[in-house]
């Protein structure tokens, strides 16, 4: 979610003032070529894809929902700006995806605000697209629901357990031993969090949850 | 190198652009290497392009662990409770997590006590070769 203060940020950019534009490159710029430096290690090549970035988020600007977190929009673009460098310089193994007859590889570099080149009808798309959306943000909902209400409990544990497995893809006897609980305990954990996620991500439920 | 098989989560980093760098440099190792990595990226590319998601995908792409720029300045500082700063920690060196380790980078360059002028000069080159492109003010 956006604060007050990054709307007023991108209205003033989308009217022309300089200044602002010069805080927003003040305020991002350093994370971006961070984010960027874990992958390139040619300080010129660093700068290049961050001065792609911000480019290429004024070119979306007429696109970008101002909802969205100013700095996941940026690092998305700075992510679709360092596969294209290495793509460029033969680096990037998507490349050889992308030279196969009818891959959709290609499509893996579209930067936000740019339709997706699969061959599909637009109506399709924006279907199939607004369905995904409503999924994922009941997903991200209850997800968010339960680590609230973890992170109120001061249950740490739980959280590192979910989230490596959820997101880290490790086996429950990894989970166990990094964390000192048993491999049943993680069991439970894991057992408990995917009963609650589909309960609370069927869309027919939503208006009797609270 | 060592195979692997495919990992499923590691590639879903892997196109997101999530993985900390070394790890991404040994995934597109395996996968110039391994024609099974290469099937399984074309496959997992396929489901992303049609719009499939995971769990692991929502919950970065929300980032719903991740931490603010203040408790990462707080959590520099060493000014944050115990069980906070150890998940930090955690997110930071076992997660490791691509953004908040970026964020962590730049607050330590922001540090008073760092010398503040190639950021700077960094800074206005940016500045200066973009400002050309800002969208034109009608008024």
């Amino acid at each position: 979610m956006a604060s007050d203060s990054t709307t007023w940020l991108i209205q003033q950019i989308r009217s022309g003032n300089p200044d602002a534009w010069e805080r927003l490159i003040d305020a991002y710029e350093g994370r971006l070529a961070a984010f960027v430096r874990a992958r390139l290690s040619d300080p010129h090549a660093v700068e290049d894809v961050v001065q792609e970035t911000l480019l290429g988020f004024l070119r979306s600007l007429p696109h970008y929902d101002d909802s969205r977190n100013l700095e996941s929009y940026l690092f998305t673009i700075a992510a679709h700006k360092i596969r294209d460098h290495l793509r460029r310089n033969g680096r990037h193994p998507l490349a050889l995806l992308a030279d196969r007859e009818g891959s959709s590889g290609a499509s893996s570099t579209t930067a936000p605000g740019e339709p997706p080149d699969d061959g599909r009808g637009a109506s399709s798309l924006f279907a199939s697209a607004e369905r995904m959306k409503g999924e994922e943000d009941r997903l991200a909902i209850a997800i968010k629901l339960l680590l609230d209400e973890w992170r109120q409990a001061g249950d740490f544990r739980r959280i590192k357990c979910i989230e490596l497995l959820l997101v880290c893809g490790w086996g429950n006897r990894e989970v166990a031993t990094k964390l000192g609980l048993s491999e049943q305990q993680v069991a439970n954990y894991k057992f408990q969090v995917i009963e609650r996620l589909a309960r609370r991500s069927k869309p027919s439920e939503e208006g009797t949850k609270k | 190198m060592k195979k692997e098989p495919p990992n499923r989560f590691v590639l879903i980093g892997y196109l997101e652009e999530a993985l900390p760098g070394d790890q991404m440099a040994k995934v597109e190792e395996q996968i110039r290497t391994s024609p099974e990595w290469r099937q399984a990226l074309e496959e997992m590319q396929g489901d992303v392009d049609h719009g499939e998601h995971s769990v692991a995908q929502i919950w970065r792409r929300h980032r719903l662990t991740c931490l603010s720029r203040e408790s990462l300045g707080a959590y520099l500082s060493d000014a944050l409770p115990p069980d906070e700063a150890d998940y930090i920690k955690f997110h930071l060196d076992t997660v490791k997590c691509r953004w908040c380790l970026a964020n962590i980078d730049d607050l330590k360059e922001s540090a008073p006590d760092h010398d503040d002028r190639k950021p700077a000069a960094r800074r206005r080159r940016f500045f200066q070769t973009s400002v050309g492109h800002l969208p034109k003010n009608e008024d």
